[in-house]
């Protein structure tokens, strides 16, 4: 049997090691466009910033590959796949046979319409490992930048660069940095925690055009609003996708991601996707949305890894959630944290703010249960409201005294922590989950009811 | 998060805990060599008024959400101890504090690392378990 995998990050990772854990035998390949060993992708903001050296770049060390006996393909990209002759065309037309595929493609830069990104130097993006040398190397020329896009790759490039020493201006067409990830009260105190540092900061406007000429590269970029910014170097960090592409051609289902079931598999049974690509059930929201993180992604790999590997364990699903930090200033946010943006009923917020401190917590509150929080400044407890969200526990007594961090929530927590030890104890009745093997599952007296469980969380 | 069936763990008896805190302080000092209770990989927090203390330590788990979420791959599973390790490539992105149901990642504000118990890997015995006076932890292999 021949297990492929497509993509080299978190995903893939997990994939490989719980593979490895199930089955010692057979095939494993990796394939990647990237000719990079496996990196962290989340740490070249920090490489940026020269707090981390080249040789600790590296996810794992560097005779992972051999240890887990995986063949490589680094370099090369996929450019088809036949899932009826199971069967992987590569763009110098050579192809690959598998049994088990895992999609673990991540995501792509959605680049807007913007006059010039193409025509000069000094214009990247913030995704891989070259582009942070890339970057590292235009630095040497100037030490202005321009950030387009305050997301959190924006503002974690950004404040990469401010830490190497470069003056950054960060552009942002919404009128709140990072929305996606903070509400508005934390939005601001970011702000102005940024620009504290030195960091200048342009919301609510965009950029009509990219300036430059052939012996320089960039020279500015010019906003909407008229105004003219100098730089040397512009990263374009407006935003990710998921990369799909492998799925244009072949009926795969594809809604936000890779529709998957809690089995990682997608509409081809024996054909997998997890990680950035992959569409999964979110807890808080009760519905299926591509959760891309570092956490959620390696994840994700290791359920599909063991799914591939024939040890069918049900996916729980995933919580959104982002952790970083400013200037030892550390920000969480997870789940559904700002209500107002999205619709729902009877829900309750639990704010306690003490910026002077550079403390700020919220909680969101929905029919009894979390569904969202964020930390800044005190993370302490954060991980045990985060397993809350994640278990959706019934969390109406103590509601109150979480923020106080007042002792009933410790209370809680260790009856909550008794049951589950004892939980464990408890000699459940085995469900068909944990039992279906999967070899079981080609055959044709268990596709209906695979398929009935395919979608029943939607 | 599931707890391992045959490894020795580190449990408290909470009747029979004070709140002393020199299980933490003992730990700092092993581990960072200065006696502050808010560096030892063991915290109490104390109930005053139903007397009971809530003890936040490392569980070892099988599958620990902490390697799942560390993003630098600096925090490894012995495979054949089982004991759940940190080491010196941290960076403080403080993604294992975020997913730790159990609370057991400390944050080292001065280095700006994330720090964890290890069950003292050099010594006989963690030193929390040596020091404790009354006896209010255990280290020992149980059925659960």
């Amino acid at each position: 049997m021949e297990y492929v995998i497509i993509g080299n990050s978190a995903a893939a990772v997990g994939a490989i090691e719980s593979i490895r854990r199930v089955d010692q035998k057979n095939n494993l390949t990796v394939i990647s466009n990237e000719k990079n060993h496996v990196y962290s992708r989340p740490l070249i903001a920090h490489y940026l910033a020269g707090n981390v050296s080249e040789d600790r770049m590296y996810y794992r060390p560097a005779d992972f590959y051999k240890i887990n006996r995986v063949t490589t393909h680094l370099g090369i990209r996929v450019t088809e796949i036949d899932p009826v002759a199971e069967k992987i065309c590569f763009e110098n037309g050579s192809k690959l046979g598998y049994d088990r595929l895992l999609i673990a493609t991540g995501s792509k830069v959605s680049i807007p319409p913007i006059t010039g990104y193409r025509d000069f130097d000094g214009v990247y993006i913030f995704q891989s490992y070259n582009d942070a040398k890339r970057v590292l190397w235009r630095l040497k020329k100037g030490k202005k930048a321009a950030v387009i896009g305050a997301g959190l790759i924006g503002l974690r490039a950004a404040y990469g660069l401010q830490e190497a020493g470069a003056d950054v201006t960060l552009i942002e067409l919404l009128p709140e940095i990072a929305s996606r990830v903070l509400d508005q009260k934390s939005s601001h105190f970011i702000k102005s925690i940024l620009e504290k540092g030195g960091m200048k900061v342009l919301t609510g406007c965009s950029v009509q055009e990219i300036t430059g000429n052939k012996s320089e590269g960039v020279t500015g970029v010019i906003l909407n609003n008229g105004e003219i910014v100098d730089c040397n170097m512009v990263i374009l960090s407006t935003g990710v996708a998921p990369n799909t592409s492998l799925a244009e051609n072949i009926p795969m289902e594809v809604n936000l991601g890779l529709v998957v079931n809690p089995y990682f598999q997608t509409s081809f049974s024996n054909i997998f996707a997890a990680g950035d690509a992959a569409e999964t059930f979110d807890i808080p929201r009760g519905t299926g949305m591509v959760n891309a993180n570092w956490p959620n992604a390696y994840e994700q790999g290791r359920y599909a890894g063991m799914c591939m590997a024939g040890e069918m364990i049900r996916y729980p699903g995933s919580v959104g959630m982002n952790s970083v930090s400013f200037y030892d200033i550390p920000v969480i946010s997870m789940g559904l944290f700002d209500p107002n943006t999205e619709s729902g009923e009877k829900i309750e917020v639990k704010i306690r703010e003490n910026f002077e401190n550079k403390i700020y917590q919220k909680l969101v509150f929905k029919d009894n249960r979390l569904k969202g929080a964020i930390f800044i400044g005190d993370i302490s407890y954060a991980g045990a409201v985060n397993d809350l969200i994640r278990e959706q526990t019934l969390v109406g007594v103590i509601k109150d005294s979480i923020l106080e961090e007042k002792y009933q929530l410790y209370d809680f927590l260790r009856k909550r922590r008794k049951n589950m030890v004892e939980g464990t104890m408890i000699k459940w009745p085995e469900t068909h989950s944990s039992t279906i093997r999967y070899e079981k599952s080609f055959n044709e007296e268990t596709w209906t009811e695979r398929e009935l469980d395919k979608r029943d969380w939607r | 998060m599931k707890l391992t069936l045959k490894q020795k763990q580190i449990y408290s008896r909470p009747d029979l805990c004070i709140g002393c805190r020199i299980c933490a302080n003992a730990c700092a000092l092993v581990h960072e060599g200065e006696a502050n209770p808010r560096l030892g990989r063991i915290n109490i927090r104390q109930n005053l008024f139903e007397r009971y203390e809530y003890q936040e330590l490392c569980r070892h788990c099988d599958d620990p959400p902490c390697l799942d979420a560390c993003m630098v791959g600096c925090i490894e599973k012995d495979q054949e101890t089982g004991i759940v390790t940190n080491d010196d490539r941290c960076v403080g992105c403080w993604m294992c504090v975020m997913v730790c149901p159990y609370g057991s990642m400390k944050r080292n504000l001065k280095e700006q690392v994330a720090v964890k118990c290890d069950q003292c890997r050099d010594r006989n015995r963690p030193v929390c378990v040596e020091v404790c006076p009354t006896g209010a932890l255990v280290f020992e292999e149980r059925e659960d």
